[in-house]
C-alpha cells in the first residue's frame, strides 16, 4: 500500500504548474509572395489601426475558425511603386510597404475594417495623437474640410487626410501621417503612410499613385463608392473631385507665409501651432475668448455649409432659415490690401440668448487656392465687447 | 485496505461511470463545444452536476480504476503466476500498460498548428487555445531569441519571473476572454504603453469554443526606477515596443508558440475544387523541412502527414485573406508516447493468443 501512495505522490509532483519562463529562438515571419488573387474562403483582414473599439466581431481572422464578416467577398490588387517594396500581409493587414532604400523610413500599409470602423472623428483625433498632434475640435473640423477626393482603379472615391499640410510649425524629424479612407460597400479600406515629415511629404507621390493603384477583385460587384460616414461629419466637398494627384497636391499645400495681419490693441498673439496659423487671446483674460486663422485648401467645404456646422456647434438650429438669417445679418469688411470679406456674426441671430451663451463671429477669407478661417468662439458678452477688435483684425490681413 | 481496492464491485462502479461520463461528455458537446466538455468531464477529477452535485470526472474514475486493476493484479499475483494463466498475466500487464500509456499520451502530447503561405518559413508552432506574454529584444536579424512566460498562472500581483534585470513585470489583471478600446481622446498617455492606442480592457464571458476567446492582460511594468501601465491584447498584429536601458524591447501577448525541432517553408499550397463548386476537392501543401543537417521537400495532404521523431505534421484547412493570398493551416501534433498504445495493444493480443492456444492446448492434453 506504501508503494502505492508513493507511485500517486510522484505522479502529482510532476503535474504541478510550472510558471518557468520559455527561452527559444524564432525565425522571424517574412514577406509572403506578391498577392496572387484569388476567391477567398475565410478572411483574414482587420486591424485594431484604424477602429476606436476593438472588439472581436471588427477584429477576427488572426486565428482559423474565427471569420471577419468583412468584406468577405472583395479582394484587392495594387501595384506597388517604384522604389518601394511590398512586405508581409500579415495579420490583419492587407499589406505592408516599405521604401527598397530604406526600410524605416516611411511605413505604409492598407487595412480593411468593418463598416465606418469607429468613425472618422474618433479615427482622426486617434491618428492626430499618434503623430503628437493635439487634436481641437476645429482642428478636426479644419481637416475634415480640408480632405480632398481621390479616385482608385476600381472606381470608387475616397478622402485624403494629410496631416503634413496641418503640421505648419514641423520640424522634418516630427512624425507625420498621410490616411486614404476608402469606403467599400461594408467596409472601410484605410491606406496609410507614415513616417518623418520630410519622408512622407517626399514620399506622397508614390503613395498617391499606390492609392490610385487599388482594384477590388473578386466579388467587384457588390463593392460600391458610398460617402464617408462618421460622426455627425457632413460631406462638404460636393462637386471637389481631384482625381490627378498633381491637382491635390496643389490644393493640399497651404502657402501660408505670405499672409501678415496686426494683432489688436489688448489681444496677445500665440505661436502658429498645429493647423492654425495664428491663435489670439485677450492680454488680460486668455480664457475670454479664442481667436483662430486657419488655412484651409480650396473652398474648404463652402460658406452655406460652414454657416450650418457653426450653427449647430452653437446649439441653433442648422436650417436654411437661420443660414439665410446669417447671410443677411453679415458684414462686408475690406482687409488691407482691398479684399471684401464678409464677416458672419452669431451674436446679431442669437436674440434670445443670455450674455453667459456660446457665441462665435467668423470670416471666410479667399486668398490664392486656400480659404482663411477667422473665427473667434467665447461667450456672447465677450463676443460682442470684442467684436470692435476682431474687425480690426480682419481689416490689418494683407497677402503679400 | 488492499482487498477492498481490488473489489471487483469497484471495477464495475467504475466501468459504469465511465459509460455515463463517455454518454454524458459526448452529448454535452453540443451545448458546451468540444474543449468545455473535454475538460469538464473528461480532464476533470470532478465536476458540479446541475450546479451543486459533485460527480466524478474521469480522471478520477479512470486513477480509481488503476489502482483498483493494479491491486486486484498484487493480490491474486500468486494465481495468475501458473503456467496455465501465463496468457492471462500478459493480457493484464497490456491492459495495465495501456493506462499509462494514456496517462503519457495525456500529459506529453501537444496539439497546435502551423498557418502561412507560399514563401513563408517558420520554426514555431502555435496554441489554438493558450497564450503567452513573449518579449525579446528587436536586433533587426532574421531571428530572434523569445523569452515566453506562460498566461496559465497569470493571476493579480503575480510577478511574471524574467531573467534580465533591465525591468520587471507585474500582472495587474489578466482576462482570457476581454474587449479592447481606446479611450477616444486621441491623446497619448505616456505612462501606458500599447502599441495600437489601447488604453482599457474589459472582461467578456468565456465562449464555449475556447479558440475563440481573445485573451487580454494590464501589466505594471517598472524600469529606469519608474512605472508604466503595458496593456496586451491578443489579437495586436505588431508588438509593443518599449526603449529600456537603451534596448528596443518587444513585448506580445499571443497564443503559445512551440518551438520545433525543425524549420518549415511552405513552398507551394494547391487546391482542387469540385467541378462548379465552391468545395476543396483536396489541399495539398509542399513544404520544404530543414533540421539543420537535412534538407527535403515533403508532400502533406490528406492522410499523408509529414513525420519527423515525436511530431507528426497534417494538412488541416486552408483560408484565403482580403487580398486573395491563400494560407494553408498545418496541425502539428507532438506525441513522445505515441508508440505506447501500440505496444499495449499488442500486449493483450499477445495475451490473449496465447490463453486461447494453451486453453486449447490443455483441453486436447486432458483425458
Amino acid at each position: 500500500m506504501k508503494w502505492i501512495i508513493c507511485v500517486f505522490l510522484l505522479v502529482f509532483s510532476g503535474c504541478q504548474q510550472s510558471s518557468k519562463e520559455n527561452h527559444y529562438t524564432e525565425v522571424v515571419p517574412q514577406a509572403p509572395a506578391p498577392t496572387v488573387p484569388a476567391t477567398p474562403k475565410m478572411d483574414s483582414s482587420a486591424d485594431p489601426h484604424a477602429g476606436m473599439d476593438m472588439d472581436m466581431s471588427a477584429m477576427g481572422g488572426m486565428m482559423p475558425g474565427l471569420e471577419n464578416s468583412v468584406a468577405k467577398n472583395i479582394s484587392y490588387g495594387w501595384t506597388v511603386p517604384e522604389g518601394w517594396k511590398e512586405e508581409a500581409g500579415q495579420g490583419m493587414r492587407l499589406a505592408t510597404f516599405h521604401l527598397t532604400s530604406d526600410e524605416k523610413a516611411i511605413d505604409s500599409s492598407i487595412v480593411s475594417l468593418a463598416g465606418v470602423a469607429g468613425g472618422l472623428e474618433a479615427n482622426l483625433k486617434r491618428w492626430m495623437g499618434q503623430i503628437g498632434l493635439e487634436s481641437s475640435a476645429t482642428d478636426l473640423t479644419g481637416l475634415i474640410n480640408a480632405a480632398s477626393s481621390i479616385k482608385i482603379k476600381g472606381g470608387q472615391e475616397g478622402k485624403v487626410f494629410d496631416f503634413t499640410t496641418i503640421q505648419l510649425q514641423g520640424k522634418p524629424t516630427d512624425k507625420s501621417m498621410i490616411v486614404v479612407m476608402l469606403p467599400m460597400n461594408n467596409a472601410t479600406l484605410f491606406v496609410k503612410v507614415t513616417g518623418t515629415l520630410e519622408t512622407v511629404k517626399k514620399n506622397k507621390d508614390d503613395f498617391f499613385k499606390l492609392v490610385q493603384s487599388i482594384e477590388p477583385k473578386g466579388d467587384a460587384s457588390s463593392v460600391t463608392a458610398n460617402p464617408l460616414v462618421g460622426g455627425d461629419m457632413k460631406d462638404p466637398h460636393a462637386g471637389m473631385n481631384m482625381n490627378s494627384v498633381g491637382s491635390m497636391m496643389e490644393k493640399l499645400g497651404p502657402p501660408v507665409s505670405n499672409i501678415s495681419w496686426a494683432v489688436p490693441e489688448g489681444w496677445k498673439e500665440e505661436a502658429a501651432k498645429h493647423m492654425r496659423m495664428a491663435t489670439f487671446h485677450l492680454a488680460s483674460d486668455p480664457t475670454l475668448i479664442d481667436c483662430g486663422m486657419i488655412a484651409l485648401a480650396g473652398a474648404a467645404g463652402g460658406v452655406e455649409p460652414n454657416l450650418a456646422r457653426w450653427a449647430g456647434q452653437l446649439g441653433l438650429s442648422d436650417s436654411p432659415d437661420t443660414i439665410a438669417k446669417l447671410m443677411a445679418a453679415a458684414m462686408a469688411v475690406k482687409t488691407k490690401d482691398g479684399k471684401d470679406v464678409q464677416v458672419y456674426d452669431f451674436t446679431a441671430i442669437q436674440t434670445n440668448a443670455q450674455s453667459t451663451d456660446k457665441s462665435m463671429i467668423a470670416a471666410i477669407l479667399s486668398v490664392d487656392n486656400l480659404s482663411i478661417f477667422i473665427k473667434m468662439t467665447g461667450t456672447l458678452d465677450a463676443i460682442k465687447k470684442n467684436k470692435e477688435s476682431y474687425l480690426k483684425l480682419i481689416s490689418s490681413i494683407a497677402h503679400k | 485496505m488492499m482487498k477492498f481496492l481490488s473489489s471487483t464491485r469497484i471495477t464495475v462502479v467504475c466501468l459504469f461511470l465511465l459509460f455515463i461520463l463517455t454518454f454524458w461528455g459526448t452529448i454535452a458537446q453540443v451545448q458546451q463545444g468540444l474543449y468545455s466538455a473535454q475538460e469538464r468531464f473528461f480532464n476533470s477529477f470532478y465536476f458540479l452536476a446541475a450546479g451543486f452535485i459533485p460527480f466524478p470526472g474521469a480522471q478520477l474514475v479512470l486513477w480509481v480504476l488503476f489502482i483498483n486493476l493494479l491491486c486486484m493484479f498484487i493480490l491474486s499475483y500468486k494465481k495468475f503466476f501458473q503456467w496455465s494463466n501465463l496468457g492471462n498475466l500478459i493480457i493484464h500487464l497490456g491492459i495495465l500498460l495501456y493506462f499509462v500509456a494514456a496517462f503519457m499520451v495525456f500529459h506529453v502530447s501537444s496539439e497546435s498548428y502551423i498557418r502561412f503561405t507560399e514563401g513563408q518559413t517558420t520554426n514555431v508552432s502555435n496554441s489554438y487555445t493558450d497564450w503567452e506574454v513573449a518579449f525579446w529584444v528587436d536586433t533587426n536579424g532574421k531571428k530572434r531569441e523569445i523569452t515566453a512566460v506562460d498566461t496559465k498562472v497569470f493571476k493579480p500581483e503575480y510577478i511574471i519571473p524574467t531573467d534580465t534585470k533591465d525591468f520587471s513585470l507585474t500582472v495587474k489583471q489578466y482576462y482570457s476572454n476581454s474587449d479592447a478600446f481606446s479611450d477616444g481622446s486621441g491623446k497619448k498617455n505616456p505612462r501606458i504603453l500599447n502599441e495600437e492606442g489601447i488604453t482599457l480592457l474589459t472582461p467578456k464571458p468565456i465562449l464555449k469554443e475556447r479558440e475563440q476567446n481573445v485573451a487580454g492582460g494590464v501589466f505594471n511594468i517598472k524600469f529606469d526606477g519608474k512605472s508604466y501601465t503595458l496593456i496586451l491584447y491578443g489579437i495586436e498584429v505588431n508588438p509593443t515596443e518599449v526603449m529600456i536601458a537603451g534596448k528596443k524591447y518587444n513585448f506580445i501577448l499571443r497564443h503559445k508558440h512551440f518551438p520545433l525541432p525543425f524549420t518549415l517553408k511552405l513552398d507551394h499550397f494547391k487546391t482542387e475544387f469540385y467541378p462548379g463548386m465552391d468545395m476543396a476537392k483536396s489541399y495539398e501543401s509542399l513544404v520544404t523541412i530543414s533540421t539543420g543537417t537535412l534538407e527535403r521537400q515533403v508532400r502533406i495532404y490528406m492522410n499523408n502527414p509529414l513525420r519527423y521523431n515525436d511530431y507528426t505534421v497534417y494538412q488541416a484547412s486552408y483560408d484565403a485573406d482580403s487580398t486573395g493570398r491563400q494560407y494553408t493551416t498545418l496541425a502539428v501534433v507532438r506525441n513522445s508516447a505515441r508508440i505506447m498504445p501500440y505496444v499495449s495493444c499488442l500486449v493483450v493480443f499477445f495475451g490473449l493468443a496465447l490463453h486461447f492456444l494453451m486453453q486449447a492446448f490443455i483441453s486436447r492434453i486432458k483425458p
